[in-house]
């Protein structure tokens, strides 16, 4: 074969393979676990990236609800009857950032660590 | 094999192994042992066209021993063994359909299968085919590598030409 | 102290030493947070000389022991600086100019502070701020009040600073998870301690982003810039938790070198596991057998 068709063989396979690995890497997303806990306790593990369509979980405590809303492969706090609301002024959980908490109904979502088994983690928060 | 032949060998493999050492202070493009623009390649590619299989087979081997015993380290010594012999073994055996003018394209299926053999070799070693996810990429960076190295080899070749073809 | 706090006990009426604990750290957060009104470092600032209750005086007093330590890395009186660079609060994030950085320098430096008896004395522009050593001394607080009332094993964490007290109940150690930098949901790695304060400090904790550049809370207290000593973040374990909170920061100034250096003089006071710019991971020589990772890493010997 002349250069040529080399050329055209491997710029094909190139272009190919390229278009296949950008698929891949756009819409794969690292699995993520969340934990929602409560006095301390799980309540509930979850695996953002299994979720389809949305999903509430109510939880309660002294200072009244908190409603989780999970969908599209992120959790939020939707509402709480907490005074300060800073759970809901959140938004998202982020994995690089600070785990949602509702202090006055001791509620905490956060990433789970899948891998390892660790009993803490430093450096983490804050 | 005559002492010509074995010296310039020992100083292609010297070359292949410096070669080595430097791309190895290069980041990884992607974290499977062994998947790099395969510079000592290019060493390699020249002892097979202009000494002969044996001495590409030794230039090859040797490096790759020498280099796991520089690195210190025993498991990096399967995994360049498994992308480097499969690559060599391909090469060898379908030099005779590519000219030196077409020493490029036969590097880019060396470097392909070259990559392909890292990449059995750490699934197999680790045991997670999950990893083959990575096989695109590596037949992208294959292509890319091989062409770079084989052009190199090859335009070095065509201007020795006059001199190697003489004296073996 | 303005983050997540949680304590884990085992052992006889840790319940109420629990409750304790929490009182303690809370007490100490009023006093000693630049951010609380009631808080005395507040107070020292504004008056610039006072006479300090028994736990700021430690603290300042165990802060110029480690600013001598670490040739002024660590430093108390980087509070103007802190304040230019808008980090005491998220909205006021900014880049100082030159001029306001070079008058903040001059207010800053172990020399500008005066101790005598338990009255301390600032000089005019110079301001303290205890944040890289009070939950070091909390958390250490907080555990001995865990261990007067019968606990036995329980594990601390304020804020990403964690401290083990004792050995897990079955009698193994504590695994502590070591943040990855780069994504703090990961991990570089873990240590398997008892009884020690593990900290971590690290640029990617608190910064800002102007112009496409990247602003750090960690502060070079010579330059008045934030650090960049070619580390991403640095990890101390020690039995001595003011000494992980501060050095934690301070290597994080010193870089790699100067941090092997401080390592090799003093190497049975603690533990560090540092990652650089390009992601490789050191840890000190003594760490050797308590630290495991899925990545490479390299050891520093003393």
């Amino acid at each position: 074969m002349k250069n040529r068709g080399w050329i055209i063989v491997f710029a094909s396979a190139l272009i190919i393979c390229a278009v296949w690995w950008l698929c891949i890497t756009a819409f794969s997303s690292p699995a993520k676990t969340v934990g929602i806990y409560q006095n301390g306790e799980l309540i509930e593990k979850i695996d953002l990236t299994t979720v389809t369509g949305e999903r509430e979980i109510e939880l309660s405590g002294e200072y009244g609800r908190n409603i989780v809303y999970i969908s599209n492969g992120s959790i939020k706090m939707k509402s709480a009857d907490c005074p300060d609301k800073i759970c809901v002024k959140h938004g998202e959980l982020e994995s690089s950032g600070s785990p949602i908490v509702c202090l006055p109904n001791k509620v905490i979502i956060k990433f789970e660590d899948a891998s390892e088994k660790i009993d803490a983690k430093a450096g983490a928060a804050g | 094999m005559n002492t010509k032949k074995v010296i310039l060998s020992a100083v292609l493999t010297a070359f292949a192994l410096v070669a080595f050492v430097i791309e190895s202070a290069m980041p990884p493009v992607v974290p499977i042992y062994g998947v790099k623009i395969g510079l000592a390649n290019v060493f390699t590619l020249f002892a097979l066209y202009a000494l002969g299989k044996r001495s590409a087979t030794a230039v090859l081997l040797i490096r790759v021993s020498l280099a796991a015993v520089f690195a210190g380290q025993a498991v990096s010594l399967f995994y360049s063994l498994t992308g480097g012999v499969l690559s060599l073994l391909l090469m060898i055996s379908l030099k005779r359909f590519f000219p030196v003018k077409r020493l490029w394209a036969l590097s880019v299926l060396s470097a392909v299968m070259h990559n392909i053999g890292q990449l059995t070799a750490a699934v197999i070693l680790t045991s997670t085919p999950q990893i083959l996810f990575y096989f695109p990429i590596l037949v992208v960076s294959g292509i890319i590598a091989g062409a770079v190295t084989g052009l190199c080899a090859q335009l070095v070749l065509l201007r020795l030409k006059h001199i190697y073809d003489k004296n073996f | 102290m303005d983050t997540v706090m949680s304590i884990t006990a085992y052992g006889d009426g840790c319940e109420k030493a629990v409750n304790m604990a929490d009182r303690e750290i809370n007490r100490l957060d009023r006093l000693l947070s630049i951010e609380k009104s009631s808080s005395e470092v507040l107070l020292l600032n504004k008056e610039k000389q006072l006479e300090l209750s028994n736990d700021t005086l430690k603290l300042v007093s165990r802060a110029r022991e480690v600013s001598i330590i670490t040739e002024g890395a660590f430093d108390i009186t980087t509070e103007p600086l802190t304040r230019a660079w808008g980090f005491y609060s998220e909205l006021d994030n900014r880049v100082p100019s030159e001029q306001e950085i070079q008058d903040a320098l001059r207010s800053v430096g172990f020399q500008h502070i005066n101790i005598s008896g338990n009255k301390v004395t600032l000089d005019e522009s110079t301001s303290i701020d205890l944040g890289g050593i009070a939950k070091g001394y909390a958390s250490a607080k907080a555990a001995d009040i865990l261990k007067k009332n019968g606990v036995t094993s329980a594990l601390i964490s304020l804020g990403g600073n964690v401290r083990t007290v004792g050995k897990k109940p079955d009698g193994s150690f504590w695994t502590v998870g070591i943040a990855d930098p780069n994504d703090s949901s990961k991990q570089i790695g873990m240590v398997s301690v008892s009884d020690s304060a593990v900290v971590t400090s690290g640029g990617y904790q608190r910064f800002f982003e102007e112009k496409g550049h990247i602003y750090h809370h960690i502060i070079n207290q010579k330059t008045g810039y934030p650090a960049d000593s070619g580390l991403k973040s640095v990890t101390v374990i020690s039995s001595d938790d003011t000494l992980a909170d501060a050095l934690s920061t301070a290597l994080f100034v010193m870089g790699l070198d100067k941090s092997s250096e401080l390592y090799s003089k003093n190497s049975e006071l603690f533990s560090a596991v540092l990652v650089t710019e390009d992601n490789n991971i050191y840890i000190t020589e003594n760490l050797k057998n308590s630290f495991s990772s899925e990545r490479n890493f390299e050891v520093i010997f003393d």
